[in-house]
């Protein structure tokens, strides 16, 4: 990039058309003035601060003389349209960014549009690397955008749940890869702080290398890498609770169908050995105060019952102090709950709940 | 009221068609069968071919946005994830109040749900008269009889529908 733009005053209204967003660029004229487009409040970023936060542009060029006006023009229509190529180059990778960080489409062509509106007003030829200097501008933007937006998410009405992004032309949104996509990862993305996520998706979805990563969020490298592996272990804390609980769900569910059924090969294939079967029972029918041990007694004593207990009983999936659980009602009123405790050889643990007082729990739980 | 089939830019597809482009080729196919067949069975109405396709702890969540509903935005369970699905889906079809004109029957928007590729996987789009009204994306988890639904995302909010009826995200 060798050009330097001589006249400021470059000629307003280049038409940059763009089949996925924008079409009619405002004149550069209009300098730094973000133009939004008609948005309800739920998309007011403040434009202000938007600003203020993005990466500096340069000072502007001196003006030529009066009489090499002409071919200055010319040249600077040349550096214009020079500086569109090499943006429409990036622009895919910038709304990836944009779009990972906020998980809003609407917010995120924004920000792409206000680093567009940076990149031609800036002096081009004081940047050395300008697909890094367009990631950085617009990840900065998006730290800044996501601050004031944190807000506006938690006292939404309903569950907040990400703008739906439509990637039949381009499965990854241009990444590596199709990381931090997805709405279950958009979501978990939520948790972190906006430079922990900045940080972890320029790594995982853009593979920024980590001195790179450390300029953009302008930190030093290794507090950069700790950011990183916080956000990881951060968000695999969140997986592997969403894993335990997917293996008690199958083990719950495995549980009840061979329960139901009353088969006794199927119950003890699921215990471990020295499984226990304990019940709060309270003297209500059914239940055996004594806890039961051993794999082949408590399959038995599940299966003796299996006529005529699940009748009439519908089958709820409710979450109890964060694991998930099964609460059977009759006649909409939650009689029995039931929980299991997974070992690394099956079942150890039976939990059946039928004391009325800690049923009010599950009953509040499940609603 | 006319409903039509689930298709991909009007043509009817099968859960075994490749027609995702390139890009897509690590579609997981049980995933998308089950979008496919969570689609073809609201189109339907069918509560136990919905229940078919949800993992026993299925989650249920709506974007509605700032539009207020009687329905819950939430549902938890085969049972109340069915019921709540297949009323929004209702919803969706219906233009509410008929306005029948002086003679002759009242007419219906249709509505028609398309396979589209949501934030990287399968996921539906929801049109009523060519209008985008909802995109439902969702997660799956194994079970003991094999891969089911455990979490969908509904948006209907408007205001983050938006794009996907900008001109050319929508066929014809």
């Amino acid at each position: 990039m060798s050009h330097v733009i001589r006249d400021t005053d470059a000629r307003p209204g280049l038409l940059w058309s763009d089949s996925d967003h924008r079409t009619d660029m405002p004149s550069v004229q209009k300098g730094l003035a973000v133009t939004k487009r008609t948005a309800g409040p739920d998309a007011d970023a403040d434009a202000a601060s938007v600003a203020d936060a993005a990466a500096d542009p340069a000072p502007a060029a001196e003006l030529a003389p009066a009489d090499d006006r002409a071919s200055v023009a010319g040249q600077a229509a040349d550096d214009l349209a020079q500086a569109t190529e090499v943006f429409s180059a990036v622009r895919r990778r910038l709304f990836g960014i944009a779009y990972r960080m906020l998980g809003t489409v609407s917010e995120a062509e924004d920000i792409v549009q206000d680093v567009w509106l940076r990149w031609q007003t800036c002096d081009r030829s004081a940047v050395l690397d300008p697909p890094a200097f367009l990631a950085t501008a617009t990840t900065r933007l998006a730290i800044n955008v996501l601050q004031s937006a944190r807000s506006r998410r938690e006292t939404y009405i309903g569950p907040w749940l990400p703008e739906p992004v439509n990637t039949d032309d381009d499965p990854a949104l241009g990444a590596e890869r199709g990381e931090a996509l997805g709405f279950a990862m958009l979501l978990l993305l939520e948790k972190l702080t906006p430079t922990e996520r900045a940080a972890y998706v320029l790594r995982e979805a853009f593979d920024y290398p980590y001195p790179q990563i450390a300029q953009i969020v302008q930190l030093k490298e290794p507090a950069t890498r700790q950011l990183v592996s916080r956000a990881r272990k951060h968000l695999a804390g969140e997986k592997r609770i969403a894993v335990e609980s997917a293996e008690q769900r199958r083990l719950l569910t495995a549980f009840l169908q061979a329960a139901q059924q009353g088969d006794v090969t199927a119950l003890e294939a699921l215990f471990a050995s020295d499984v226990v079967s304990y019940s709060d029972g309270n003297g209500v029918k059914l239940a055996a105060r004594i806890p039961i041990l051993g794999r082949h007694r408590v399959a038995q004593f599940i299966a003796a019952f299996s006529s005529h207990f699940w009748q009439g009983k519908t089958i709820e999936w409710v979450e109890l102090n964060g694991q998930p659980a099964v609460a059977l009602a009759e006649d909409g009123v939650v009689t029995t709950a039931l929980t299991l405790t997974p070992g690394d050889e099956g079942i150890r643990q039976v939990m059946w709940m039928m004391s009325p007082a800690k049923l009010t729990r599950v009953t509040a739980a499940s609603a | 009221m006319e409903r039509i089939t689930i298709t991909r830019d009007d043509q009817r597809i099968s859960p075994d068609d490749q027609w995702m482009g390139p890009g897509h080729e690590r579609v997981d196919p049980d995933h998308r069968r089950l979008v496919l067949a969570l689609g073809a069975a609201c189109e339907s109405g069918d509560p136990a071919a919905v229940a078919a396709t949800l993992h026993p702890a299925v989650t249920l969540l709506i974007d509605r946005g700032r539009h207020a509903d009687p329905l819950p935005a939430t549902a938890h369970g085969v049972a109340a994830s069915t019921v709540l699905l297949l009323a929004l889906f209702d919803d969706l079809a219906a233009a509410g109040p008929a306005t029948p004109p002086a003679t002759g029957p009242a007419t219906r928007p249709a509505m028609s749900i398309r396979e589209r590729s949501v934030n990287g996987c399968a996921g539906l789009l929801v049109t009523r008269d060519a209008r985008a009204v909802a995109v439902l994306t969702a997660a799956t988890a194994p079970t003991a009889a094999g891969p089911a639904i455990r979490t969908l995302w509904i948006v209907t909010s408007p205001a983050k529908l938006q794009h996907w009826n900008a001109p050319g995200s929508l066929p014809g």
